[in-house]
C-alpha cells in the first residue's frame, strides 16, 4: 500500500471547490457529476470533497475508524465523473481505492465485503455461486472449446451469472467470424470488484490465477464483455503484475475490428429501432473506449443511434460500479433509474450500453421503474443481425 | 441544560420540521461542513447541520435558533473564499442546496425567479433552453449558489457590462433572523404578477441583504433580471505600453457604452501565469506581450458587436495601445467562462487567501501596486488578478501558501491584513461584509455604529451568522 503520507498529500490538493457536486455547463457537455449525491439525502459526506475530509480526518487519525464512518467511503460508485472535471485534476477514484486499501486493512466494513471475499476464494465468483454453475449456459459447447486459441474470450462473472444473453450473443458473432478462440473452462474473477473495494492483496492472487490461466492458452488476445473485466486486465493487472504477454481488448473493439477488415457483414435490423448508448465508466472514463461501440452501433441498418447529454468522458454513471450496488442496492437501482426515467423521455427503444453490469442494473431499474424501455449490450443488437 | 442536551433537543425538533434524514449531528457529517473552499482560514465544527426544502422550514428552523439563542449559519455551495459560511461560534448551519429550483421564469416581466440553492450551471442550462440568458457567471458558477452569490455580491465574466450580481437583482425572499418571511420589490405585492422592480415602496430594502453574508436574513429565493442571449461575440486582445493606457482604454469603454461583457487587464507574474497554465489548452500564440494586456469580449445583437468593435478599435489607435491579434485569449476566458477561474485556481499546488475588492477603475494602477508591494515585503506568491466589473475593476488576490506551513500561513495572515487597510487608503472597498475588514470597518465609526444598530434592531439575539462581524 502507498504510504500514508503521500495518500495525504494528495489529498490535501483538493481545495473543497465544490465542482465535484453538480456542475452543469451545458456548452461543454457537463450536466451532473455525482449520482450519489443526487439520490441520496445530500449532505456534504455525499460526494467527493465531503468524502476527501472524512478520509483525510481517518488517515490523519483525526476521526475514529469505524464502520458507520467508512461507510461515507464506500458509498460511491467510483465513476471519476467529478476526478475527469476536477480542477485540481485529482484522480479521486484512484484515491479512493487507496484509502479504502487503508480502511479494508484495519477493520471489516461489513459482512457482505467478508462474504465476497470468500465467495471469490472458494468459487471464483462474488456472486455466492458454486464455480460449476458458472458456465451452465453454455452447455455442450463447453466441451468443445480448444485448450489453445489466438484469442481468449474471457466471459466474466456478471455476464455468465447474471447475463449470459451477453455471452451467447458474443459466442454466436466470434464463430460467425471463424475467430480462432476459446474460453478458460476454469475462468476465475478478475479482481475487478476486489479492488474497487479495497482488498488489493486478494485482486492479486486472482489476477495472478487468471493471467496464467489465459497465458496456458498462448493466446494473443484477450476479450472481455464487461467493462469491469477490461479495466482490470489492461490497466489494473499491469500495475499491480507488471506487464502480461496478451492484448486486451473490449468486445466493442475487437467487433469494431472485425467490422472494419469485412470479417463480419450486417444484416438490416427488421424493424426500425431508436436507441442511445450508455458509456460504462470503466471502458469510457476509465478506458477511454468512446468511439468503438458508437461505430458498431452506426454499422447497423435501420438502427438510429441518438446521444444522450452528458455523454462521453462526462457520462453519468449506471449506479452499479465501485461496490456500490454490494453494499447499497437500493441506492444503486435508484441511481439506475434516475438514468431510465431520462432516457425514457427521449422516446427511443432502447438504451443501449457495453457493460453487462450496467445492463443488470439497469434492467432492474426498468422493473422498478415499470417502463417499456428495453436494455441490450451492443453485442446482443449486433448478433440479430448478423448474416 | 448543558449544550449538548441543548442541542439534542433541538435535533429532535428540526426533525419535526424537515424531516429526520435532512438533520445530522453525527460527527462525520459535521467535519465536512467545518469547511469551505476557504483554505486560508481555520475549520470550525458546528453543531448541527440541516438541508431544508423550503422557505417555510427555514423560518421555523430560525425561530427554534431564536428560542434556543444558537447561532445560525446559512451554507450554499460552500465555495467561499472567506470564511463566509463558517461555524466561527458553533450553531447550526442551514445548508440551502436541496432549495435549487426555478420558481418563476417569467417572460412577460423579463425575469426569473430561483430558489437559494440552484448553481449559476443550471440555471443557465433553464434559460439556454429557451433562449434567455443570465448575464454574469461568478467565478465558481458550478458549484456557487444564486442566493450564496447575491449575499457575497460576486461578479465575474459578464460584470464588465451588467455589473455585480447585486444590480441585477430585482428582488429576494428573505427570512429575517426573528422568523418572519417578508418579499423585497414589487413582489412585496402579493397582486404583482411576478417580480419586474427593485424600488418600490420606498427605500431599496433588497439592497439591505446584497453582501450581508447572512448576517441580516437568510436568503430563500432571489429574483433576477434575464435577457435575450447574445448572438454575435468578438474576441480582442490590446497591448498597452504604460498602465495608464490600459485604465483609460477601460474608461473609454464604459464611455462610450461599448457592449464589452468581459474585459481583464493582464500584467507581469499574472500575465505569465496565466500562458503558462491555460495558454496551450486556449491555443494561445507565444507572442511578445506588451506590459499591460487587456483582453476583452464584447457581445450581444450582431449590428452592435460590429459598430462597437470598429469603435473600439478607433478608440485604441487614439489612445496608443495596438490590437494584438489573439483573439485565442479571450475567447479561452469566455467561452470557458463557467472553468477558467477554478482551473486557474487549482491547478498550482498552494493553498491561498484571497482580498477581493473592487477599485475605482482609473486606480487600478495603485491597486495592482500595493498588491505587489505587499507581496514582496512579506516574500509571499501571489498576483493581481481581476475583471471589470461596471465601473469599478473587481480585484481578487490571492497571497500563497503550501499547504500546513503554518509559518507561512501566519506570514499570509499579516501580509493580508496590511493588503486591505492598504487599499482602503487608496479609496479601494470591499464588496460585502467580512472578517478580516472588521477591523478596517471598525475605523470608520459612524458607518459601522449604524450597521451595527441595524443588525442589533434586526437580530436582537445575535444569532444570524455571528461571524461575519468576529475581526479575522
Amino acid at each position: 500500500m502507498e504510504e500514508v503520507e503521500e495518500i495525504i498529500s494528495e489529498l490535501l490538493m483538493c481545495r473543497r471547490c465544490g465542482l465535484c457536486r453538480d456542475p452543469v455547463d451545458i456548452e461543454h457537455g457537463i450536466d451532473g457529476a455525482c449520482p450519489v449525491w443526487k439520490n441520496s439525502t445530500g449532505f456534504e459526506t455525499d460526494f467527493a470533497r465531503g468524502k476527501i475530509q472524512i478520509a483525510l480526518a481517518l488517515l490523519q487519525g483525526k476521526l475514529e475508524l469505524s464502520p458507520e464512518v467508512a461507510k461515507n467511503l464506500y458509498r460511491c460508485t467510483l465513476c471519476n465523473n467529478c476526478g475527469t472535471i476536477c480542477p485540481a485534476e485529482l484522480e479521486v477514484s484512484q484515491l479512493f481505492e487507496k484509502v479504502r486499501e487503508f480502511v479494508s486493512s484495519k477493520i471489516l466494513v461489513s459482512e457482505k465485503h467478508a462474504a465476497i471475499v470468500e465467495s471469490i476464494e472458494k468459487y471464483g465468483n462474488p456472486y455466492l455461486t458454486p464455480s460449476d454453475k458458472r458456465f451452465e449456459w453454455l452447455g455442450e459447447e463447453l466441451s468443445k472449446m480448444p485448450t489453445e486459441a489466438e484469442t481468449v474470450y474471457f466471459v466474466g462473472c456478471t455476464t455468465s451469472l447474471r447475463t449470459p444473453e451477453i455471452g451467447k450473443a458474443t459466442m454466436k458473432i466470434l464463430s460467425s467470424a471463424n475467430v480462432d478462440f476459446t474460453i478458460l473452462k476454469d475462468e476465475w474473477c478478475c479482481g475487478s470488484i476486489l479492488l474497487r473495494i479495497g482488498f488489493r492483496e486478494k485482486a492479486v492472487e486472482t489476477a495472478e490465477k487468471v493471467v496464467k490461466a489465459i497465458e496456458n492458452t498462448g493466446a494473443k488476445t484477450v476479450i472481455t464483455s464487461c467493462a469491469g473485466c477490461f479495466r482490470a486486465l489492461k490497466y489494473d493487472y499491469p500495475e499491480i503484475l507488471g506487464d502480461t504477454s496478451f492484448e486486451v481488448l473490449h468486445t466493442t473493439q475487437f467487433l469494431d475490428k472485425l467490422l472494419k477488415e469485412g470479417k463480419i457483414e450486417l444484416n438490416t435490423l427488421p424493424e426500425h429501432m431508436k436507441v442511445t448508448y450508455h458509456d460504462p465508466c470503466h471502458l469510457g472514463r476509465h478506458g477511454l473506449v468512446y468511439e468503438e461501440p458508437r461505430d458498431v452501433l452506426k454499422q447497423i441498418s435501420n438502427l438510429e443511434l441518438v446521444e444522450m447529454t452528458p455523454n462521453r468522458q462526462f457520462s453519468l454513471c449506471c449506479g452499479a460500479g465501485g461496490g456500490l450496488k454490494l453494499l447499497e442496492g437500493e441506492l444503486a437501482v435508484k441511481i439506475g433509474s434516475e438514468k431510465i426515467k431520462k432516457v425514457s423521455g427521449m422516446k427511443v427503444d432502447a438504451l443501449v450500453s457495453a457493460c453487462p453490469f450496467c445492463k443488470y442494473n439497469f434492467v432492474e431499474a426498468i422493473n422498478k421503474e415499470k417502463t417499456n424501455l428495453k436494455v441490450y449490450d451492443v453485442v446482443e443488437l449486433v448478433a440479430k443481425t448478423i448474416k | 441544560m448543558s449544550k449538548d442536551m441543548k442541542i439534542k433537543e433541538i435535533a429532535k425538533r428540526i426533525k419535526d420540521i424537515v424531516g429526520e434524514e435532512y438533520v445530522s449531528d453525527s460527527i462525520d457529517v459535521l467535519l465536512t461542513y467545518s469547511v469551505t473552499a476557504s483554505t486560508g482560514f481555520d475549520s470550525y465544527m458546528p453543531d448541527l447541520v440541516v438541508r431544508p426544502r423550503t422557505t417555510e422550514e427555514v423560518a421555523e428552523i430560525v425561530k427554534l435558533a431564536n428560542e434556543y439563542k444558537v447561532p445560525i449559519i446559512p451554507r450554499g455551495g460552500g465555495t467561499g473564499l472567506q470564511a463566509e459560511a463558517l461555524a466561527r461560534r458553533g450553531g447550526i448551519i442551514i445548508d440551502l442546496t436541496r432549495m435549487n429550483e426555478v420558481l418563476d421564469l417569467n417572460e412577460e416581466n423579463l425575469s426569473v425567479t430561483v430558489e437559494a440553492g440552484i448553481t449559476f450551471g443550471k440555471l443557465d442550462k433553464i434559460l439556454m433552453e429557451k433562449g434567455l440568458w443570465f448575464p454574469i457567471y461568478p467565478e465558481s458558477s458550478l458549484s456557487a449558489t444564486v442566493a450564496g452569490n447575491v449575499a457575497v455580491n460576486g461578479a465575474g465574466p459578464g460584470s464588465a457590462l451588467y455589473g455585480c450580481t447585486g444590480e441585477q437583482v430585482l428582488g429576494l425572499k428573505v427570512v429575517l433572523p426573528t422568523g418572519e418571511i417578508i418579499t423585497t420589490g414589487s413582489m412585496a405585492n402579493p397582486n404583482s404578477p411576478g417580480h419586474y422592480l427593485r424600488y418600490a415602496f420606498g427605500p431599496d430594502l433588497t439592497g439591505l441583504f446584497i453582501g450581508s453574508l447572512g448576517a441580516f436574513g437568510i436568503i430563500t429565493e432571489v429574483a433576477l433580471k434575464i435577457y435575450k442571449r447574445p448572438e454575435e461575440f468578438k474576441y480582442v486582445t490590446y497591448g498597452f505600453e504604460e498602465a495608464k493606457g490600459a485604465m483609460e482604454f477601460l474608461r473609454q469603454l464604459l464611455l462610450h457604452n461599448i457592449s464589452v461583457l468581459h474585459a481583464c487587464i493582464y500584467e507581469g507574474d499574472i500575465l505569465a501565469f496565466f500562458i503558462d497554465f491555460l495558454g496551450e489548452e486556449y491555443g494561445i500564440p507565444q507572442i511578445e506581450w506588451p506590459p499591460y494586456v487587456v483582453s476583452l469580449t464584447i457581445g450581444g445583437r450582431k449590428d452592435i458587436v460590429e459598430h462597437d468593435y470598429e469603435l473600439m478599435e478607433s478608440i485604441v489607435a487614439r489612445i496608443g495601445g495596438r490590437n494584438l491579434d489573439v483573439p485565442q485569449f479571450p475567447k479561452g476566458e469566455w467561452t470557458d467562462r463557467m472553468r477558467v477561474y477554478a482551473k486557474a485556481s487549482y491547478m498550482h499546488p498552494y493553498y491561498w487567501r484571497i482580498l477581493y475588492h473592487h477599485a475605482p477603475i482609473m486606480r487600478w494602477d495603485k491597486a495592482a501596486k500595493a498588491i505587489r508591494e505587499v507581496l514582496d515585503k512579506h516574500g509571499l506568491m501571489g498576483h493581481t488578478s481581476g475583471l471589470m466589473s461596471g465601473r469599478s475593476y473587481n480585484f481578487y488576490p490571492h497571497l500563497y501558501f503550501e499547504v500546513e506551513d503554518e509559518e507561512a500561513f501566519e506570514k499570509v495572515k499579516e501580509a493580508h491584513a496590511e493588503l486591505a487597510s492598504k487599499l482602503l487608503e487608496i479609496g479601494c472597498v470591499p464588496f460585502k461584509l467580512a472578517p478580516y475588514w472588521v477591523g478596517e470597518l471598525k475605523k470608520l465609526k459612524e458607518y459601522y455604529g449604524f450597521l451595527r444598530r441595524i443588525k442589533q434592531f434586526l437580530d436582537p439575539n445575535n444569532i444570524m451568522n455571528p461571524g461575519v462581524f468576529l475581526e479575522d
